[in-house]
């Protein structure tokens, strides 16, 4: 499966600008040029080059090391935000859709309810009553964001659970559990890991506006959502300090998309054998 | 020699409407012995096996009559105890081989999951039972590392068989085992039936076929019909 990974471009592409991402998010201290959140007022809207390569923001603070910080934010929150939603979704979507009756319809309604609340108000609620922290985010994310995933991993469950195989198995004797977890999530694995991975984006995205609003981090944290808000107040005097956390954005976005949809072709069966 | 399965005037009807879905069946089998289902499509065939099976929902469809293996009744079991029978006790050749496997799992991992549904053995020990099966049908080991879409609906439908033998089960119903075969597959697969009668299991034999069940030596049942003997 390594070695497939290396022969798809599209894989190898998402995967360099993800690595890119996470050895920035990784080594933020020590590729920062200057410190983060050191203001220096009269050093500000400096032009790029000499101590600050991509110059400096509103406050004078260096805006490539931002964005390296920034990257930490971001990741720190996306990561584990998706790992508690898929694991969460897969298990709970595959098992309503397998055991049905009961199990799924209190399933479905908690779903409803769940489905009924934008996410802005989960999060803005959340984060109003725990207060901000990667924590509260974190879970503002899963509450906003794991009904839809698990609703879908149950319409792909109860596509698998008709097929013949899983009938056979039934026939041969096998558990439910056995055939939920042995049969029907490696199935309808690559449509999760494809959905998930492109979720990475939605999600950078997602907690940028939370920023954007002030919901994020506390004030001054370098994250790439709140440096977009800051630099949106100057954008007619300063347009270019708006571009850089932007294609941050984009970039991370483009990179996660690109390796999701290139791993669901390596993870499918069907091209196992060629 | 005793009577192994025993099948007294079954039938499935929805539970909702009472509607007959199959006809009334009743036969005895014995270990050693064959007996074919035979009938036109949808005359409620493989109705009657999945109610033997213990398949049928119960909320949906209401089965009336009686099945018991060697004495004991399989109506109204429950789930726990038919899952335990089903596999190791009664196994099923499936319809069409080519669905009936996982297609993301190996071929080696489905037979060890199978005889680990049934038996307290280790992985090592399933597998190696497994190979043994499929030699006797005379297949390569190599298959066990084989994806399902590399094998040839003959080959799979010998496998599937090598799974329902592996366990070595008492009655072995083949489900339209040789539909989706040609000619020459489904020769191979009828007389890996015959040798399984040979070693003493009970077949129940579901076919459109007559000269299939002919072939195979069956006395045969028409569904919605007359029953003749041999």
């Amino acid at each position: 499966m390594f070695r497939k990974t290396l022969k798809n471009p599209q894989a190898v592409t998402g995967l360099s600008l993800i690595v890119l991402f996470l050895m920035a998010a990784l080594f933020a201290p020590a590729l920062a040029p200057n410190e983060p959140d050191k203001i220096d007022i009269l050093a500000k809207y400096l032009p790029p080059g000499g101590a600050f390569p991509l110059g400096t923001d509103g406050l004078g603070r260096c805006v490539l090391s931002r964005l390296l910080y920034g990257a930490r934010s971001s990741m720190t929150i996306a990561m584990p935000s998706l790992a508690i939603v898929g694991l969460c979704g897969v298990v709970l979507g595959t098992s309503a859709a397998y055991l049905g009756g009961a199990a799924e319809r209190v399933f479905i309604i908690v779903c409803d309810i769940f489905m009924a609340f934008p996410p802005l108000v989960i999060a803005i609620s959340l984060v109003g009553a725990l207060g901000t922290g990667i924590v509260n985010i974190v879970a503002a994310v899963f509450f906003s964001a794991w009904v839809w995933f698990a609703r879908l991993v149950r319409t792909w469950a109860l596509a698998e659970k008709g097929k013949d195989y899983i009938i056979s198995s039934q026939i041969a004797g096998c558990s439910r559990t056995g055939i939920i977890f042995r049969h029907i999530i490696p199935n309808i694995l690559p449509q999760c890991v494809v959905f998930l991975s492109t979720s990475v984006a939605s999600v950078i995205i997602m907690v940028s506006g939370f920023a954007f609003l002030g919901l994020g981090f506390p004030a001054g944290t370098a994250e790439w959502g709140a440096i977009l808000n800051e630099a949106q107040a100057n954008f007619h005097t300063h347009p270019e300090i708006l571009l850089y956390p932007g294609f941050c954005i984009l970039l991370a976005a483009v990179g996660f998309n690109l390796f999701g949809e290139a791993l669901r072709d390596i993870v499918t069966p069907e091209g196992a054998g060629q | 020699m005793s009577a192994f399965v025993s099948v007294q005037n079954l039938s499935v009807a929805l539970a909702a409407t009472g509607a007959v879905l199959s006809p009334e069946v009743s036969f005895v089998l014995e270990s050693g012995a064959s007996l074919a289902l035979v009938g036109d499509s949808g005359c409620g065939k493989t109705m009657c096996v999945n109610a033997i099976l213990g398949m049928l929902n119960k909320r949906v469809f209401s089965v009336s009559g009686q099945i018991a293996l060697n004495g004991q009744s399989l109506l109204n079991l429950p789930e726990r105890e038919m899952r335990a029978i089903r596999g190791s006790k009664i196994a099923l050749i499936p319809q069409n081989p080519m669905t009936a496997f996982d297609p993301s799992a190996k071929i080696g991992a489905q037979i060890a999951e199978t005889v680990m549904a049934h038996r307290d053995i280790s992985r090592a020990a399933a597998r190696a039972l497994g190979e043994q099966a499929l030699h006797t049908l005379g297949l390569q080991k190599d298959v066990t590392r084989a994806y399902p879409h590399m094998l040839s609906g003959g080959m799979l439908q010998r496998i599937a068989i090598a799974i329902a033998l592996i366990l070595e089960p008492e009655l072995v119903i083949a489900d339209e085992a040789t539909t989706a075969l040609d000619v020459i597959n489904s020769r191979l697969v009828l007389d890996e039936l015959l040798k399984l009668k040979a070693r003493g299991v009970a077949l129940l034999f579901i076919t459109h076929r007559a000269r299939e069940a002919e072939y195979c030596g069956c006395g045969m049942i028409h569904m919605g019909g007359v029953a003749c003997e041999d």
